[in-house]
């Protein structure tokens, strides 16, 4: 029986979980108005360094707080910082007129030693997109000719050296050299300093639509409107860009119920961005997101070295269930790179024949073996913790290959040890399941990514195929700057790589989102008009309209 | 054995034991699978990037040179470098490292209260509903992990109900305080902000309340079943025999011992919940150094995994060593049989 102690007891507790619980109640000196803001969920880290990042989240804050050269779009590139350029007959000097009316977020006038200095910087430090620039321009012959006019020098013709200018992203010397420090651990000479590296960590110094003036590390980048921005703006563009780190369903469900969060992170489930979405009356849009899910086949191990093996597994795989089932957001292959880049080829791709599968693995050379001990020739599938649908991708590739006749292992591996792995030719496992985006809106971005030997001890390819007429025809395409003749040796490539058959071309990627009702998304509602094929010019904050009340 | 000895004792075995806790989160850090460099960089990243990045972090000498260049480096106050926010682990460390000590810190004055207040509850009414009411409540908060009540308070007191902020550690649009200890409520408080330290609570309230439950639990438990056994020896008997007041023969004869295996367990509690606040930190999105030190681990930092380790190490050792004290003054015996 309750007594008056108990009773106490109780109405103490209560009161004070009433109190905690009213204590929200407390009204903030500023009301904060959801539709000043746009805000979005990215995976973390991201770098806000232009010099650092390549990676989606990345790639977006660049767009965001920083002004590439060059912007990407699905026909090539469009003018930018750029107005207009020239290109010298033997493809090697680049001669670029860059606008006078840019200025950074510093106040600082932007002028083509910032633009030089930009390249300097990136190539210097090395790591980012660096690899796009650094063994091809001559930055010794390369000058600022006045200060609206920049000439780079290349050591050799290198047709993709414009579309890769998209990745080069402004950033102000004189700020940069101002915050530099002298006593970091990295330092560049000649410079002397960390060219200002530990003060990119949390600071823009860009010319972009947004200004960084909150940023952790570790948690989120907060950019307020440029008031100066030089470049087009859509109606109701947000006064303030917000990127979170984010990608676990909880937070998001709960950011975006509290609309603190307006796009939720592109790797959430379907079924959870579905429900996000449904539970808030709110959009869901996808894109492609510039690359494409490949089961990577080590062409130079035993059984997969043979090519009917290789085509066995080709035809024996359900491509369709894999998108109804796990990827409904993505799409069935239509080549080898994703069509939307410039330059793919639309191919013939393989898809689910377990009869003609079955024809193959007769055809090879390890079948009467494979028959009489089928475990000694067990394929590893392995796949990456940090994305547990993959899992489901490699369980169902390994029931495919028992139809046929062959033991498939699925094996679970952390990205780090999966990148050790594929390090080493001999510790590369079977299959790996990967996806590969493209650094440039061209074909040629992915090809040498996944086929060239220098990537081979790299994620970016399992398959070892280390052939060297291959790498020719790659390295003449990339070199190659008539943008036709160029595509056309990427059609060649790609028919050649196709006979081969060293990759089980999975699904193309498309990034979904579940985002407010009251969000304009040009690139999500009509990508087919907007999108851009290159990873992180999608989330472009000066493009998307958050819609003030009154216009909802 | 007098007290200043008993801790000095105590003091010299944490030190040897924290040393051998470094060496081995050294080395099993860098025998892990994972390349921390090559997962930092761009596959596409010249061999000769990655190898000055290798050489800055000293990862291209032996482990054992590694373990000494840091080690002399800590005794300067430097961390080491860290491959997720690219600065110094100690700046990190200061950044971070309060949010999690006063989320802690409020999760243990639940911790503390709830326990005592549940234990004694349920053992002064044995066999009652009372009793059984919290015996229940035990068994659950025992038997679920802290980061489930996490999602649980998140999807019902949060995002159901609105009772609470679902992430987070303060709502937009009240005053930041300034930094003077790095602790968000008292530098609040220090600035007289009341209001910004009562959001600050109301946004810790959940998280607390998910890390104290198991430990509030278990503490409970033991005060419970100490309270029985107590309750049956002969001098409680007697107590009573002698007719002395209820109240002084629970609180006095039979509370004070009864809470001895409760308090050590209680600071072993309070010492786990940095390791709990892990999961609990990224479900409520706590901008502490739980959730910091989780992708620290995804991503091979090394010189981050080695910090976090050490720091919960050290919290161990610095709630043991006061446990320690706190037993074998509640207690002489305890202290006299060390000697």
């Amino acid at each position: 029986m309750l007594n008056k102690k108990h009773i106490a007891v109780l109405v103490f507790g209560i009161l004070v979980f009433s109190g905690v619980a009213l204590s929200g109640c407390v009204d903030p000196e500023e009301e904060e108005d959801p539709a000043t803001f746009l805000s979005a969920g990215f995976a973390w880290p991201t770098e806000l360094d232009p010099a650092l990042g390549t990676d989606a989240s990345s790639s977006t804050a660049y767009t965001n707080f920083y002004d590439p050269l060059v912007f990407p779009t699905q026909e090539g590139v469009d003018p930018w910082i750029a107005e207009d350029w020239e290109i010298s007959e033997d493809g090697t000097v680049y001669t670029f007129e860059l606008r006078d009316d840019v200025t950074f977020h510093s106040g600082n006038e932007m002028t083509a030693e910032d633009v030089m200095f930009s390249m300097e910087r990136l190539t210097t430090i090395g790591e980012g997109f660096a690899f796009l620039f650094a063994d091809f321009v001559d930055l010794e012959e390369s000058e600022v000719v006045d200060d609206y006019t920049i000439e780079f020098v290349l050591e050799e013709p290198h047709g993709v050296f414009l579309p890769s200018l998209s990745r080069l992203y402004i950033v102000d010397e004189e700020e940069v050299l101002d915050n530099a420090r002298e006593d970091a651990d990295l330092i560049y000479e000649p410079w002397g300093n960390d060219l200002g590296r530990d003060y990119l960590l949390e600071n823009s110094a860009g010319t972009g639509p947004y200004e960084v003036y909150e940023a952790d590390v570790t948690d989120h980048f907060y950019g307020e409107r440029f008031e100066d921005y030089w470049g087009p703006m859509a109606d109701n563009a947000a006064d303030e860009f917000r990127m979170y780190a984010l990608g676990d369903p909880g937070p998001e469900r709960s950011m975006f119920g509290d609309e603190t969060l307006k796009i939720t992170s592109e790797w959430l489930e379907y079924g959870t961005v579905t429900e996000i979405a449904e539970d808030h009356d709110a959009k869901t849009g996808a894109y492609f997101s510039g690359g494409a899910f490949y089961g990577m086949m080590h062409t130079q191990k035993e059984p997969l070295d043979c090519i009917h093996v290789r085509k066995a597994l080709a035809y024996a795989f359900d491509y369709e269930s894999q998108i109804d089932d796990i990827f409904p957001e993505s799409e069935l292959p239509e080549g080898i790179v994703p069509s939307i880049l410039g330059g793919a080829l639309e191919m013939d791709m393989p898809r689910q024949n377990v009869e003609k599968a079955q024809e193959h693995l007769e055809d090879s050379e390890y079948y009467p073996d494979i028959v009489e001990n089928p475990d000694d020739y067990a394929i590893e599938i392995s796949w990456t913790g940090a994305v547990p649908a993959t899992e489901h991708v490699a369980g169902m590739l390994a029931g495919d290959l028992e139809d046929i006749g062959l033991v498939g292992e699925s094996n679970r591996y952390e990205w780090g040890a999966l990148i050790d792995a594929m390090y080493d030719k001999e510790d590369s496992p079977h299959i790996a399941m990967v996806w590969v985006t493209a650094q440039y809106p061209e074909a040629g971005s992915l090809l040498e990514a996944r086929y060239h030997s220098r990537t081979a001890n790299t994620w970016q390819q399992n398959e070892w195929l280390l052939d060297d007429d291959l790498d020719q025809l790659i390295d003449e395409a990339l070199a190659e700057p008539d943008i036709d003749e160029r595509f056309a040796l990427y059609e060649q490539i790609q028919e050649d790589i196709m006979e081969m058959y060293p990759s089980l071309f999975l699904h193309t990627q498309f990034s979904r989102h579940a985002y407010q009702d009251y969000v304009t998304w040009p690139h999500a509602e009509n990508p087919e008009e907007y999108a851009v094929p290159t990873i992180g010019y999608n989330i472009d904050a000066r493009m998307i309209e958050v819609l003030p009340h009154d216009e909802r | 054995m007098d007290m200043k000895k008993y801790i000095g004792k105590r003091l010299f075995w944490a030190v040897i034991s924290l040393i051998g806790l470094s060496m081995f989160i050294f080395y099993f850090g860098r025998i892990i699978p994972g390349d921390p460099i090559r997962m930092m960089v761009d596959p596409r990243t010249p061999e000769s990037v990655v190898e000055e990045l290798q050489r800055s972090l000293a990862l291209d000498r032996p482990i054992y040179t590694q373990y000494f260049i840091w080690l002399r480096r800590v005794f300067q106050g430097e961390l080491g470098f860290s491959i997720v926010t690219r600065r110094s682990v100690t700046t990190d460390v200061k950044r971070y490292l309060p949010r999690t000590l006063e989320l802690i810190f409020y999760a243990s004055l639940i911790q503390i209260v709830g326990s005592f207040l549940l234990g004694i509850f349920a053992g002064s009414n044995i066999n009652k509903w009372q009793d059984h009411i919290t015996r229940i409540f035990s068994y659950i908060g025992v038997s679920i992990p802290a980061f489930v009540f996490a999602l649980i308070f998140q999807l019902v007191l949060a995002h159901r109900l609105g009772l609470f902020p679902g992430t987070g550690a303060l709502t937009r649009g009240f005053p930041v305080p300034t930094e003077r200890t790095g602790f968000l409520g008292l530098d609040a408080l220090l600035d007289g902000h009341i209001n910004t330290f009562i959001n600050f609570v109301h946004h810790a309230t959940l998280p607390a309340v998910a890390l104290a439950i198991p430990g509030m639990a278990q503490v409970a438990r033991m005060i419970r079943s100490g309270m029985i056994t107590i309750n049956q020896k002969e001098y409680i008997s007697m107590a009573r025999g002698f007719g002395l007041p209820e109240r002084t023969i629970r609180f006095k004869y039979l509370l004070r011992p009864s809470i001895i295996p409760g308090v050590t367990v209680l600071g072993m509690q309070i010492a786990m919940m940095l390791g709990n606040a892990f999961l609990v930190e990224m479900v409520f999105r706590w901008p502490g150094f739980s959730r910091h030190a989780i992708n620290a681990m995804l991503s091979s930092d090394l010189n981050t995994i080695v910090a976090t380790v050490m720091i919960i190490g050290i919290m161990f050792a610095i709630i043991n060593i006061v446990v320690d004290t706190l037993v074998a003054y509640i207690d002489p015996r305890i202290r006299y049989s060390g000697s």
